[in-house]
């Protein structure tokens, strides 16, 4: 598994993100909060590995301590989407006719919004704030993943192992269970990856608009924000964030992509199920 | 009683809605099976040949109860399947079996095959504990020619015809009275095809079992069953036993199948000089009421695209659905 080159990278900087929001639970090199008015637009250093910002905090400390919020709203939203989309997708898979058409119309409703326009208006009901971001992400996976399993239970449905499950006189339900769930696995699975990094950008995109994560939590898409201003002082101040956000979404679509492969009882190895 | 009824179909039909073409028109139906008898006798394996889209398939599942028929009457083992509960249906699934023709297709890949085979004793036979029921798995995989040693490798460990070795066993394990094997062999190489064919003339003998075999291959029809019954358009258009359809088709479409039959002997590759069969395009829809092979038939008069056959009997055993047989 580890031959896997793409995986191996994915799984690395997917890890390095991970390690470092765990990392920041306990100790960062500074406070990612405190504010150092004589350390000011400090350049990378010693004493700043990447230098500090406009109100002189320590930038690495900060990006620390973002990734916490950024795999916080990536989990919860795409665990949520997940759960419920899978759920609406197997069922409509397994009752086709009216239960099928009111989840896959259910869906396209939820389709028509973007996720930018949905959080704006979660927002404007129960004002701006992460819980409200995360529930905006959230409600967009559901369809994602309910018309990707709903497609794949639909293949898996057909095939004639489970017509031989019926006349073994299994019902839907471990139809679902024993065939279904285990032979889609690997394609949610894959899209869960690719969900939790596009949750990532979208969290940065909320957070750069003021709907998302408030001051003073840390979140990568308002320090992108908020260097917009200084971006003639210090360009770098964007670059930082913008490598955290591009490395990690990066990673976790190459390991997605190495999932896919390495979850094929095809192409792996004997013994490993 | 040697002659116990397993199945008995009347009147069995099965049809499917067409999506509409039009909001104000009635949506067309698709007469899968339309309107087939026929009983099964233990014993007494039965053979259904047509070509695709003859409706065999369907009839197949119709038979197995893992579709409702959509007209007529099935009995299985004396018990009609729409009035049963779920769990006596379990009940009356432990006779019947199925056997797939893709051995792709027809075995979970992400399944050990011991499990793939002990599959049916997970519904069916819930008394039995786990290693009993791995245990039997093991026992049926040996009597199919498998080692129990395959039991922890995956289907795509296999080759063709074990994949079909593996999926006789699944339908062999809860000890059926009914196989219904749909094209149990045109998948697999010619070769391996009469290993097949001859393991599950061993098993007929052996276990007792009953075939309701389903192939567009006369041949391999004629190895396996007492009687054959030729379907056309969701119609049985002639049933005989075995060798008197081959010694005396009545029907022309059977006639037609028969001449297609690759033979070794010569001179008998083309029978009764009936023309190979017309482009696809003759084949057309509009048969109204007339006989459905009309369009097809080299035969075909007046009568025959006014008025749909009746089977009748010719002689004993002997059924044809043609006004000129």
């Amino acid at each position: 598994m580890w031959r896997h080159r793409a995986f191996m990278v994915g799984t690395g900087l997917s890890g390095l993100m991970a390690g470092a929001a765990l990392l920041s639970l306990f100790w960062t090199p500074h406070s990612p909060t405190q504010i150092v008015v004589r350390a000011r637009f400090k350049p990378p250093s010693w004493e700043h590995w990447l230098g500090t910002d406009q109100f002189g905090r320590d930038i690495l400390s900060m990006l620390m301590a973002g990734a916490q919020t950024s795999i916080l709203v990536g989990l919860i939203a795409v665990s949520l989407g997940l759960g419920l989309g899978v759920a609406l997708g197997l069922l409509a898979a397994a009752r086709r006719g009216w239960i099928e058409e009111a989840v896959m119309r259910l869906n396209d409703l939820t389709f028509a919004f973007p996720v930018v326009l949905l959080a704006i208006l979660i927002t404007a009901g129960w004002g701006p704030g992460i819980s409200n971001a995360i529930l905006a992400l959230a409600i967009i996976n559901v369809p994602i993943f309910a018309r990707l399993s709903r497609g794949a239970a639909l293949t898996i449905w057909a095939r004639e192992f489970v017509l031989a499950a019926r006349a073994a006189g299994k019902g839907p339900v471990r139809i679902t269970a024993e065939h279904v769930l285990p032979n889609i696995a690997n394609v949610i699975v894959v899209q869960a990856t690719i969900s939790f990094a596009i949750a990532i950008l979208a969290e940065a995109a909320l957070s750069y608009l003021g709907v998302g994560s408030q001051p003073p939590d840390p979140s990568w898409g308002r320090m992108l924000a908020e260097s917009q201003n200084h971006l003639f002082r210090s360009p770098v101040l964007a670059l930082w964030p913008g490598m955290a956000i591009v490395l990690s979404v990066l990673g976790l679509n190459l390991m997605g992509d190495g999932l896919r492969d390495l979850l094929d009882p095809r192409l792996g190895r004997r013994g490993r199920a | 009683m040697s002659a116990e009824a397993l199945v008995v179909a009347e009147g069995l039909s099965r049809h499917y809605p067409l999506p509409r073409t039009s909001l104000f028109t009635r949506a067309e139906r698709v007469r899968a099976v339309d309107g087939v008898d026929f009983t099964l006798a233990r014993g007494h394996s039965l053979g259904i040949v047509g070509e695709s889209g003859s409706g065999k398939s369907t009839l197949a599942r119709l038979v197995l109860a893992l579709e409702p028929p959509s007209g007529g009457r099935l009995t299985l083992f004396g018990e009609d399947p729409a009035t049963l509960s779920a769990e006596a249906m379990r009940r009356l699934r432990r006779h019947m079996q199925i056997v797939f023709q893709d051995p792709f297709g027809a075995l979970d890949p992400r399944h050990r095959v011991a499990r793939i085979v002990a599959e049916p004793l997970q519904a069916l036979r819930p008394d039995l504990a786990r290693a009993e029921r791995r245990a039997q798995a093991l026992e049926v995989m040996e009597q199919v020619g498998l080692r129990a040693s395959d039991g922890d490798k995956f289907p795509h460990e296999f080759s063709g015809g074990q994949r079909q070795r593996i999926a006789i066993a699944r339908a062999l394990i809860t000890k059926p009275d009914l196989i219904v094997a749909d094209e149990p062999v045109s998948a697999l190489d010619v070769s391996v095809q009469a290993q097949v064919l001859n393991l599950m003339r061993d098993l007929e003998t052996s276990h007792g079992l009953t075939y309701l075999l389903i192939s567009h291959d006369l041949v391999v029809v004629e190895y396996l069953c007492a009687e054959i019954m030729v379907m056309y358009r969701g119609r049985i258009v002639e049933r005989a036993e075995t060798e008197r359809l081959f010694a005396a088709p009545a029907h022309p479409y059977t006639r037609l199948l028969l001449a297609s039959v690759p033979r070794m002997e010569a001179g008998r590759a083309r029978r009764d000089g009936v023309a190979p069969p017309p482009a696809e395009a003759e084949t057309g829809d509009a048969i109204g009421d007339g006989c459905p092979f009309a369009p097809r038939c080299p035969l075909a008069e007046h009568r025959c695209r006014a008025e749909a056959p009746r089977a009748r009997e010719i002689a004993a055993g002997h059924r044809v659905a043609c006004h000129l047989a």
